[in-house]
């Protein structure tokens, strides 16, 4: 609460948003009716959400912020920014006062691309500001070839926090990692992704246990994998040149176990015994 | 009017050539100078993330090549860093103690950065915000370093840095750098395990790494990261402070060596992966071949051809720098870091160098690469795919190095 209100008073202090959301990591609850560069004049005296920025402070505690609009009708428009946490949704907000506010505005444009947001802001003197904010964060995984390196797989180079002024030192939050033996990648025998990896959030790596699929179900911890009463070791299913579907008891090709041991199928995990 | 119409084509011509004299002589004018320059914003803000923007390739360069930025007299951080002639340049880059001793002015003399940007310079410095490891020195750090994960933040090792600006001292900025100098990727394809009888025409075992993304360590993890483990799990008291040795491989146990690679979420480099670093395939294009290559040395197929070979039938073989660069074998001098036995994927220290401990699932007892420094060139341990036993624990006489893999999840 108190590191909330400390980064809230930091970002009152300047002037518009666009420096801290060049950190933006995900725009959400995008106005689903709104185009890009599109004049908002509908519906006319009442609020909308435009959408939220999430974005992470210097101490890399994630926050959302909701940017409202009230479209210009009777009175001028006015554009509205709170800052709240991750898990609350804008649309409770959108009547509460903001924590930032520019009114008197004549019109509003906004547009939304993968790394780049932009906002036009023209005042009833026909005054216009623009905020163009790219998002330095933002970061598509490459395919990796000969010589490229994990962690430029796994996330930008260089991670932007958020700017800050004066002297209070950096304390990073870290999350909590996930413990041993957690399943971290559930894949089921028939090789549908039950839910997606959160693998990389485990404390000391993961395992996998090969089930014939191009990924199989996967543990956090550490595995003695092909060792006796462990699970066997992933062995691959193209080395055989040929197109199979692999099921543990029909053919065990695709896992091995050390000199000495033989594979046991548990539905279609191999173990090694 | 005869005389009329004769002028009009002289007119035509001296008008034409008039022009051509024109073009041809503004051609030769000075062009005004076009103020092509981006203006420079007014918002505070705006100027402070644009000059750090601009500086981000130098600080990139610093932290990825921080080598290429040592002069002819060292490096003037004693307590932070030493040049050793004996070290290769690898070991500056993604070096934290290379950057503390950088930002400190102990490399080129210079503690802030020029970047020009709208027409004018400004200086950007790494901050000093972070606190003292004493073991080190009492000074305050220019960095932090992190152990993943963070708030859905997908990397290990992060190096916490804060970037100012002299011109906008009211701001920093802080970020946190990746190490992309440390691994490098196995490429997916179908790979041999071990040696195997080429006369019978065997196949050996063999494997695919086909949706899977693996990245081996370059180099055996050094005492310099040891150190980073113990002070990150609380066991400074088991720092080695000469740093003389920070550069040379650490001698943990095989229990040790796991425990390291397992904060990081890594693993102890397996035998099979070792030998698909260190063999080169035939035809490296050709990612499903009929028959897997197994040749006996990184270099060449046979190894009669190469100096390993030349000793095991010459006695009197003398070992030339170019042999030691390629395996470092008894005889050779000491030396650490260096790159000239890279392999095919990126990998170094395929033969020669140190003993290294290998993770066999496959056969459990034959757990090292034998192939070492401490042995003879003639030796027969010289070669891709022998392998021996180790009991797991690190002796002074015989010193075990290791390196770490890890398996990035899809």
């Amino acid at each position: 609460m108190i590191a909330f209100l400390f980064t809230l008073i930091s970002f009152m202090t300047l002037a518009n948003p666009t420096l801290k959301w060049s950190n933006a990591i995900e725009i959400v609850e995008k106005h689903e009716f709104y185009k890009n560069n599109e004049v908002i004049t509908k519906p006319e005296n009442s609020w909308q959400v435009l959408f939220a920025v999430l974005y992470r402070d210097e101490n890399m505690v994630t926050f959302k912020d909701c940017l409202f609009y009230r479209v210009p009708g009777i009175e001028p428009g006015i554009l509205k920014l709170k800052t709240i946490s991750i898990e609350k949704s804008c649309g409770e907000f959108i009547f509460s006062d903001g924590h930032q506010q520019w009114s008197g505005l004549k019109s509003l444009q906004f547009s939304i691309a993968n790394d780049f947001l932009s906002l036009n802001l023209t005042n009833s003197n026909y005054q216009s500001e623009k905020w163009d904010i790219p998002f330095f964060n933002v970061y598509r995984r490459p395919v990796p070839k000969i010589l490229s390196n994990s962690a430029e797989y796994r996330s930008p180079q260089f991670i932007f926090l958020n700017p800050h002024r004066g002297n209070a030192p950096i304390t990073p939050q870290k999350s909590i990692a996930l413990k041993d033996q957690t399943p971290c990648h559930n894949v089921s025998d028939t090789c549908e992704e039950k839910s997606p990896s959160i693998c990389f959030q485990c404390e000391h790596g993961w395992f996998e246990i090969p089930n014939g699929c191009p990924q199989g179900p996967k543990f956090c911890g550490r595995s003695e994998c092909g060792l006796k009463n462990q699970p066997a070791c992933r062995r691959g299913m193209k080395y055989q040149r040929k197109t199979a579907d692999y099921e543990c008891r029909l053919d065990q090709s695709f896992a091995y176990c050390a000199k000495g041991l033989s594979v046991q199928c548990q539905g279609n995990l191999p173990y090694c015994l | 009017m005869k005389k009329k119409a004769e002028i009009v084509p002289k007119l035509i011509v001296i008008c034409g050539a008039l022009s051509l004299l024109g073009i041809v002589f503004l051609f030769f004018i000075p062009k005004s100078k076009v103020e092509t320059r981006q203006k420079k914003p007014e918002s505070t803000q705006r100027l402070f993330a644009q000059v750090i923007q601009a500086a981000i390739p130098k600080i990139k360069k610093i932290w990825e090549e921080g080598d290429r930025f040592i002069k002819k007299d060292g490096l003037q951080c004693k307590d932070e860093i030493l040049l050793d002639k004996n070290v290769g340049r690898s070991y500056y880059q993604c070096q934290p103690h290379f950057w503390q001793c950088f930002w400190s002015g102990g490399v080129n003399g210079k503690t802030a950065i020029e970047v020009e940007v709208f027409g004018e310079l400004f200086h950007v410095r790494a901050q000093q915000s972070f606190r003292p490891i004493s073991e080190y020195s009492a000074q305050k750090r220019f960095y932090e370093i992190l152990k993943g994960p963070y708030n859905g933040l997908n990397f290990h090792y992060g190096v916490l840095i804060e970037l100012s600006i002299d011109e906008v001292p009211e701001l920093k900025w802080p970020i946190i750098m990746t190490d992309t100098c440390r691994d490098t990727y196995l490429p997916q394809r179908i790979y041999g395990y071990s040696k195997v009888d080429q006369k019978k025409s065997e196949q050996g075992f063999e494997w695919d790494n086909f949706d899977r993304h693996l990245f081996i360590d370059k180099f055996y993890v050094s005492n310099q990261m040891v150190n980073e483990w113990r002070i990150l799990t609380n066991n400074n008291n088991q720092i080695i402070s000469d740093r003389s040795k920070w550069a040379h491989p650490a001698l943990l146990s095989l229990k040790e060596q796991k425990e390291y690679c397992g904060f990081w979420g890594k693993r102890v480099l397996e035998a099979k992966l070792f030998d698909a670093a260190t063999m080169t395939p035939s035809d490296i294009k050709n990612s499903l071949p009929d028959r897997v290559a197994r040749p006996q040395t990184p270099w060449q197929r046979d190894l009669s051809k190469t100096f390993l070979g030349m000793a095991r039938i010459n006695p009197d073989y003398q070992l030339t720098p170019l042999d030691c660069d390629l395996a470092q074998v008894q005889g050779c001098r000491e030396k650490y870091y260096t790159t000239d036995s890279v392999t095919w994927m990126g990998m170094n220290f395929a033969l020669g160098f140190f003993p290294e401990s290998l993770v066999n699932n496959i056969e459990p007892e034959k757990n090292i690469k034998m192939s070492s420094r401490f042995r003879a060139a003639e030796s027969e341990v010289h070669e891709l795919g022998v392998l021996g036993r180790w009991s797991g624990e690190n002796q002074k006489e015989f010193p075990v190095a290791f390196r770490c893999y890890e398996e990035v999840a899809q």
